[in-house]
């Protein structure tokens, strides 16, 4: 598998600094920023839009976005690679929800996207929340876990779990809220 | 608060980082959470807590050169701002010294005069927002904006305390209104709405004048402010009726 070398090449010490000189205008910062993040927020666009032309214009749209918002960073708040990653995804559903996208490249391979095998390999991110959120995650009953997993990392909207799961579209619901209610007491958010 | 609406604010925030809402709940979520803090927390919280997953996504590679389309992009929107701020401004890099450089011109310029009518007629504004150097350090940052008339004649110089919100706007070459107009200050964010907030009005621009302000660090820091000529009294409608100039600020440690 193909993962960033995030944890090899850059501390989050060093994206927080770079992000702090991004803020200042310094494009060599903002060089080495999209270096160093590009490939992880280009797949996780990508996974989503599963469109290549596509995702590469909201990937454009996304480091701009970074550009004029990094002097709202606030490390005290978000990882810097969570405050990327989370304005990758909005631009990114913002997308979906908005228009109706070109066909896809790929067939989507359902069983693949679900598939609990593919564990991370990003140990510089794989934090002790990440921890507690696979154990919170776990507890829910079958295939709730999917379902979340599909929603956050494939786009889903609540029509699509329903198709993906067959299920009707209130079940989806029932099942929505009752997960996020029992990862809300289970990770004591 | 009660539970059930504690729950309710839960679940909307964790739909929304989950991406499950469709866009009009989307864009009514980003319209509540400007306002309420309690769903804004509730949404970083749910983004920290699920970011997680994304180390489930594989890498992906986009085209080459796609950074520089972000450059040249970054570039395009730069000299459409320059061009959208009549007269064109040449210290959109501002930094430091440049201010010092204005400074000097600045009393060079302070006896041109300068009627108010002019500065009616031509004010552009300008001003950047600089963000703070690192979280560490940001909250006593010294941001500074100018708001320039034409020729590059700073005709307001405005300065933040983040720390404690309080502007100062310090009259530079601009003079008092004639009787029946006056300054009016104005922010735009698009976290505070479409529509231009006013920030009260600049009655006596003989000295330095003080305005307190509410709204978020972050949303002053980004944040196009203007200074617009209004009758007394403010303007009628609540939004600039009149010529106007705009800045942004600058921190004045890099």
């Amino acid at each position: 598998m193909n993962q960033s070398p995030l944890s090899e090449s850059h501390t989050k010490e060093s994206l927080v600094d770079l992000l702090s000189r991004v803020a200042q205008g310094d494009r060599l910062a903002f060089s080495e920023l999209y270096e160093s993040t590009h490939r992880k927020l280009f797949g996780i666009v990508y996974r989503i839009l599963k469109n290549q032309a596509v995702s590469e214009e909201v990937l454009q749209e996304v480091y701009l976005k970074i550009w004029e918002k990094a002097a709202s960073f606030d490390a005290s708040v978000a990882s810097p690679i969570t405050w990327m990653a989370t304005i990758a995804r909005n631009r990114t559903i913002d997308e979906v929800r908005k228009n109706k996208l070109p066909d896809s490249d790929i067939d989507v391979d359902f069983d693949l996207i679900a598939d609990d095998s593919m564990a991370p390999a990003d140990l510089f991110t794989k934090s002790q929340d990440l921890l507690k959120l696979e154990a919170c995650l776990g507890d829910l009953e079958s295939p709730r876990a999917e379902m979340i997993k599909a929603a956050y990392l494939d786009g889903f909207s609540r029509q699509e779990l329903a198709e993906r799961f067959k299920q009707p579209l209130g079940t989806i619901k029932t099942w929505l809220h009752r997960s996020i209610k029992q990862l809300q007491g289970c990770m004591k958010l | 608060m009660n539970n059930s609406e504690e729950t309710s604010i839960h679940t909307l925030a964790a739909e929304y980082v989950l991406g499950t809402l469709d866009q009009d709940e989307r864009e009514a979520v980003e319209a509540r959470r400007v306002n309420e803090p309690l769903l804004e927390q509730a949404i970083v919280g749910w983004q920290a807590h699920l970011a997680g997953l994304n180390d489930y996504v594989q890498d992906a590679e986009p085209r080459e050169g796609l950074f520089d389309e972000i450059l040249a992009k970054l570039d395009q929107r730069i000299d459409e701002k320059v061009l959208s701020d009549k007269p064109v401004n040449t210290i959109a890099s501002a930094v430091v010294v440049e201010m010092e450089v204005m400074r000097i011109k600045l009393k060079r310029w302070r006896f041109s005069a300068l009627g108010a009518s002019a500065i009616a007629a031509c004010l552009a504004i300008f001003m950047v927002v600089k963000p703070p150097v690192a979280p560490s350090i940001q909250a006593n940052t010294p941001f500074v904006a100018v708001f320039q008339a034409d020729d590059k004649q700073p005709a307001f110089i405005m300065s933040l305390d983040i720390g404690t919100r309080q502007l100062t706007v310090r009259p530079v070459t601009a003079q008092g209104q004639t009787a029946g107009k006056t300054y009016q200050l104005w922010i735009k964010a698009d976290e505070i709405g479409p529509a231009p907030r006013s920030l009260g009005l600049l009655t006596n621009v003989a000295s330095p004048i003080k305005k307190q302000i509410h709204y978020d660090p972050a949303v002053i820091r980004h944040a196009t402010f203007g200074i617009s000529v209004e009758p007394a009294g403010g303007s009628p409608t609540g939004v600039p009726t009149g010529p106007a100039i705009h800045g942004r600020l600058y921190p004045t440690s890099l």
